[in-house]
């Protein structure tokens, strides 16, 4: 479980660390958007350089970045390669009927290839520079609007923010679990897949009732405490916008700008 | 206000309506304002499910009780859960905020209470359990004593009258153990705290001032602890009375009345 990157906080004091997390969370959503404005080679540059600055201010080993994408790798190499195989136009390298290798296909290629780690490079940069619970907390603040729908906002976020907090007591459990069925002689990650699909019922039933006694005894807790859905809740955790907000704002929308200026009019590629 | 800050008259209760089984039945006592009264009996004896009647969980079938003179019924016990506060046994499922500050802050959230003022108890609370350097702490990672001072903090906040612990130092070690029954002493002396503990541990009952024995949802026996354990064979003792009984046994000339540790020691050093 260690292995996973999205969505782990790294604590740190860099100046990406200290921006609101609202901030933080348009400007990442914004960029995913921004990336689609890019469509010639030194777009792609430009974005590169954006993406590689903000991990540097992360102050994040590249090591764990690298590591956020492994799991993703096979995904955007299978995509990578529809591209490359099914794009036809400019130089054709190798022809196979409807197969074909062309420099579009191959520009294209590399295109995607870049879309898909540049999101995962900067979605990574939030998460690890952002408690979890702040981007709750952000989460909460954006979807306020939604309210007028009638849309049970401050559950959700109250919701979000429990499983947050029991995320690692669960993983805890799940660890003593398999530790005890070790104790009693089952060996995991051995013998066919069946097999080990069966070893894992015995780690879940036990997992499955101590949780719902959990909920149990939180609904309790929370009861005891005065919570009560529909009332209105003040907020201890108080976010703070600040002038460095604004200009994480201002960067991103002069990172568009940037783009619209550098970007090829017409559509050379797709 | 009366005297009395708890007043049972006559609670019956039943988890299953089809058996004519009760829980609780029929029961009675009062609890002065200041007192520590401890709740004792074998496991099924209907503890726990006191104090889940006494904090509004859950409700009599028939009988009152009173907290401040205020009757606990559905639509009081939202108000009144401001005076009354409840410490579970297992501390893990009783958090709800991912740090100590914003765990003890929860209740008052509940209340909409601005945020200077949320600010103000928080802190005082903090500092009454001597907690104040973890207030950025994640709860999780504390100490067993340490979580349960958090969950003391939470409930301190609200500034209540009475305190339900139930079994609230089952998984605190000796040392923890008295370290926050002489914590809850002293707030108890003093904000004129009224506690209520539950417990099946008789060391931690002699620290009490009045002992009710509840056996099978009935008030058995209630009085000052040397009454109790003097009168009561069958009951576990504490350490200090299993002590004079042996050495009673071996013909030492032990007075043959309850005694607390001080008193021991003198008897055993003089």
């Amino acid at each position: 479980m260690n292995k996973l990157i999205l969505g782990r906080y790294f604590p740190g004091g860099s100046l990406l660390h200290r921006i609101d997390p609202r901030a933080k969370l348009l400007a990442g959503i914004s960029f995913i958007f921004i990336l689609f404005i890019a469509n010639n080679w030194i777009t792609y540059l430009v974005l590169w350089l954006f993406t590689f600055t903000m991990m540097k201010l992360s102050g994040v080993s590249i090591r764990i970045y690298l590591r956020g994408v492994r799991p993703l790798i096979w995904l955007i190499l299978f995509t990578v390669s529809l591209q490359v195989l099914f794009t036809a136009g400019g130089e054709i390298y190798i022809d196979w009927g409807p197969i074909t290798i062309s420099s579009f296909g191959l520009i294209n290629g590399l295109y995607i290839f870049s879309r898909f780690t540049m999101i995962i490079f900067v979605s990574t940069v939030v998460t690890l520079t952002t408690k979890p619970i702040d981007l709750t907390d952000a989460i909460n603040y954006l979807l306020q609007p939604l309210k007028r729908l009638k849309l049970p906002v401050d559950e959700i976020s109250l919701m979000l923010a429990i499983a947050l907090r029991f995320i690692p007591i669960i993983l805890d459990e799940t660890q003593k679990v398999m530790d005890a069925q070790r104790a009693r002689g089952t060996v995991f990650g051995e013998g066919s897949l069946p097999q080990q699909i069966k070893k894992i019922v015995p780690i879940f039933v036990p997992l499955f009732v101590s949780s719902l006694g959990r909920a149990e005894d939180m609904a309790n807790a929370m009861e005891v405490r005065g919570y009560q859905s529909n009332n209105p809740r003040s907020s201890f955790r108080r976010l703070q916008w600040q002038k460095t907000d604004i200009a994480a704002l201002f960067a991103m929308v002069l990172l568009a700008v940037i783009l619209f200026i550098l970007r090829t009019e017409g559509h050379h590629f797709h | 206000m009366s005297m009395h800050c708890i007043k049972v008259e006559n609670v019956t209760f039943h988890y299953n309506l089809q058996k004519q089984e009760h829980t609780i039945a029929d029961l009675s006592f009062t609890a002065r304002r200041g007192e520590w009264l401890a709740v004792v009996g074998h496991n099924g004896s209907g503890k726990s499910t006191l104090a889940s009647l006494l904090v509004g969980l859950r409700m009599p079938s028939s009988g009152r009780i009173y907290i401040n003179d205020i009757e606990l019924k559905e639509e009081t016990k939202w108000e009144l859960r401001n005076q009354i506060g409840l410490v579970f046994q297992n501390p893990e499922n009783q958090f709800i905020g991912t740090t100590v500050k914003d765990d003890v802050a929860f209740a008052l959230e509940n209340q909409n209470m601005p945020y200077d003022e949320m600010k103000q108890r928080v802190d005082r609370a903090l500092a009454m359990v001597s907690m104040t350097d973890y207030a950025d702490y994640d709860p999780s990672r504390l100490s067993g004593g340490q979580k349960q001072r958090v969950a003391i903090a939470g409930l301190l906040a609200l500034h209540p009258d009475i305190i339900v612990l139930d079994e609230a130092m089952v998984m605190l070690d000796p040392k923890s153990r008295r370290g926050f029954m002489s914590l809850l002493d002293e707030l108890r002396k003093q904000h004129q705290l009224t506690i209520i503990s539950i417990t099946h541990d008789m060391n931690e009952a002699a620290a009490a001032d009045r002992i009710l024995v509840l056996k099978k949802g009935k008030v058995m026996e209630i009085g000052k602890p040397g009454q109790i354990f003097q009168r009561e064979e069958r009951l576990d003792v504490p350490f200090i009375e299993a002590l004079r009984r042996k050495l009673k046994k071996q013909g030492s000339t032990i007075p043959d009345k309850y005694m607390t540790e001080d008193e021991m020691v003198w008897w055993l050093c003089r």
